[in-house]
């Protein structure tokens, strides 16, 4: 039974993850065409008008019954009774109402890894924390230390696998100036693990990432987990993300951490979408004081790309 | 019922699949995390000591992770290649008072360095037009992520072509310590791998089948006294160094469209083998 339950769940998450049409049930009217034909275009109309429309037919269904001991009266009532049906087609639109009234656009797209929308971001930031206080090489104490970083994440997730998620590639790169100072360049694979709705409210997706990269400290190999939801579609998205590097995968004897919480913001109906997040860093060396440790908290700004 | 309801996106959905699916195990794309666990003459083993290895496992299958690695490879070795000399002759001579030495280095053409280009873009090309592709990490934990002895990683990156038997070759790595108990004295078993695998798989009815030989070049490096059990230099421990280069035979299926197992043996050598086994499970995505 539990064996059932489970298979039954995952086969949940894999129907879950395939690509579906955006909008399901804009195609349902399309299945009413001929009278419908001028309210697709102007479909948030249409959606208030047949609600008063839809009523009307129950009215009308009940009147041929008292009609039927007068045949001949009866027999005209029919007829309106036949095309009232018709007008009861666009009312499905209405019984299945869109949670987001803003039209489709291709906003969200299940090949985007950044939050939900998004392909790249471009950001900047500032970190406040403490670094090891390096004098003529020996460390003595910790000392406060200020980083402002500049930095690019590219994620793309263009490989569908035969399980129905998304795969792809990753992408990092940034300076930081301060103490320490600091370069990085990362490079990884893009895993979704679950992907939920399809960019309306409540949209999820969790995955994340792993690969290799290097910075002025060390060589390094990390794994990533994201987690992303839309608060108002195609508006407001937020992610929260888990970088993290352990000590058996660097070149040096580090561990380094990194986690972040994003919010974007769409103002208008371009892709471009702003961000603003925290972000708290943290490297340490397992065996000394270091010039490259630092452990830290800040946040920044950022802008989609592409 | 679970048959009914589950079924995963196929691009090459040909109909109802039976619920063990070798071909999936062997086509599919996807990447697999899950739990391994490995005991008995495993690579891991030496001098008598068998650690039990238990973490976690990640597969990126027919995916595009062992193809970017290996192209990064294969790019920056050509790179270096291009860049460096193509051959160097030294001949020396006595003139007179003076031994003379003459050394030619002769670099590679522009035209030569246009052909390495081209070659090592044709290669990585084939890369990414490969239809077998695998990156496999066992992590292995102590405390963390596993209740084994065995502490560290293993890594490959493999590539190949083939039809009804698929072919891979590539690189991989590893570092592996043991800490087991040698009748009341702790003792480290190390293993350290660079190398190549090798692997010939088929899918066979339900199950996919694979023979693997990872070629360990770090094996030649090991003294003969680094590989017999010994006391480690400040006397608190014993020490071992693993090494082999050591033969996997594993099944593996997917079972209920989305959970690979993976169980098998594995041998140091094939002359006097001493059995380990593994098994796996995950779950595909």
């Amino acid at each position: 039974m539990k064996y059932a339950l489970l298979s039954l769940l995952l086969a949940g998450v894999a129907y879950a993850d395939e690509p579906a049409p955006t909008q399901p049930p804009v195609e349902q009217p399309a299945a009413a065409p001929p009278l419908a034909e001028p309210p697709p275009p102007a479909r948030p109309p249409v959606v208030v008008e047949p609600p008063p429309a839809a009523p009307a037919p129950p009215p009308a269904a009940p009147a041929p019954p008292p009609a039927a001991p007068a045949p001949p009266p009866a027999a005209p009532a029919p007829p309106p009774a036949a095309p009232a049906p018709p007008p009861a087609a666009p009312a499905p639109v209405a019984a299945t109402p869109h949670v987001d009234s803003t039209p489709p656009d291709d906003y969200y797209s299940r090949t985007r890894g950044v939050g939900i929308f998004h392909n790249a971001r471009l950001y900047v930031d500032i970190l406040r924390g403490m670094a090891p206080n390096i004098m003529d090489g020996v460390a003595s104490g910790m000392k406060d230390s200020t980083l402002y970083g500049l930095g690019f994440d590219g994620v793309y997730l263009g490989l569908p696998s035969s399980f129905g998620n998304f795969h792809g590639i990753e992408f990092s790169g940034g300076v930081r100036a301060g103490e320490p100072y600091d370069l990085w360049l990362t490079v990884g694979t893009a895993v979704t693990l679950l992907n939920i709705g399809h960019g309306s409210a409540g949209s999820i997706r969790i995955g994340g990432g792993f690969g290799f990269g290097f910075d002025l400290a060390h060589g390094f190999g990390y794994v990533r987990g994201r987690a992303a939801v839309v608060i108002v579609p195609r508006t407001l998205d937020i992610e929260g993300s888990i970088s993290w590097s352990p000590t058996e995968a660097s070149t040096g004897n580090y561990e380094e951490r990194d986690m972040r919480v994003s919010a974007w913001y769409r103002p208008g109906k371009s892709m471009r979408a702003y961000e603003l997040y925290v972000h708290a860093f943290r490297r340490v060396d397992d065996t000394k004081e270091d010039e490259y440790e630092f452990d830290g908290i800040g946040g920044g700004i950022g802008t989609t790309l592409f | 019922m679970v048959l009914a309801t589950s079924g995963p996106a196929r691009a090459d959905d040909d109909g109802p699949r039976p619920f063990l699916d070798g071909r999936a195990a062997q086509h599919a794309m996807g990447i697999e995390v899950g739990g391994i666990a490995e005991g008995g003459a495993t690579e891991y083993a030496a001098g008598g000591l068998m650690p039990r290895a238990q973490g976690l496992v990640l597969r990126d299958r027919n995916g595009i992770t062992a193809r970017y690695v290996i192209g990064l490879v294969i790019a920056v070795a050509s790179a270096i290649a291009q860049s460096g000399p193509k051959s160097v002759e030294s001949k020396s001579y006595v003139q007179g008072d003076y031994l003379v030495t003459e050394t030619t280095t002769t670099y590679y053409s522009e035209a030569e360095k246009a052909q390495m280009r081209a070659a090592t873009s044709n290669t990585i090309d084939g890369l990414f037009s490969a239809p077998y592709s695998d990156m496999e990490l066992h992590v292995f934990s102590r405390d963390a992520l596993g209740m084994g002895n065995a502490s560290g990683y293993h890594l490959n990156f493999l590539c190949g072509y083939g039809e009804t038997l698929a072919l891979e070759t590539g690189f991989g790595f590893g570092n592996v310590d043991s800490l087991v108990d040698d009748a009341g004295m702790p003792a480290h078993v190390r293993w350290k791998y660079v190398g190549m695998p090798f692997r010939a798989s088929l899918a066979a009815g339900p199950f996919r089948i694979a023979l693997a030989y990872e070629w360990n070049w770090l094996k030649y490096n090991v003294t003969k006294d680094e590989r017999k059990v010994h006391m480690n230099s400040d006397g608190t421990a014993e020490e071992v160094t693993a090494v082999s280069h050591p033969w996997h035979l594993d099944v593996s299926t997917i079972l209920a469209h989305r959970i690979l197992v993976s169980g098998g043996v594995t041998t140091q050598q094939i002359q006097k083998p001493a059995l380990g086994y593994f098994v796996s499970a995950g779950v595909m995505f």
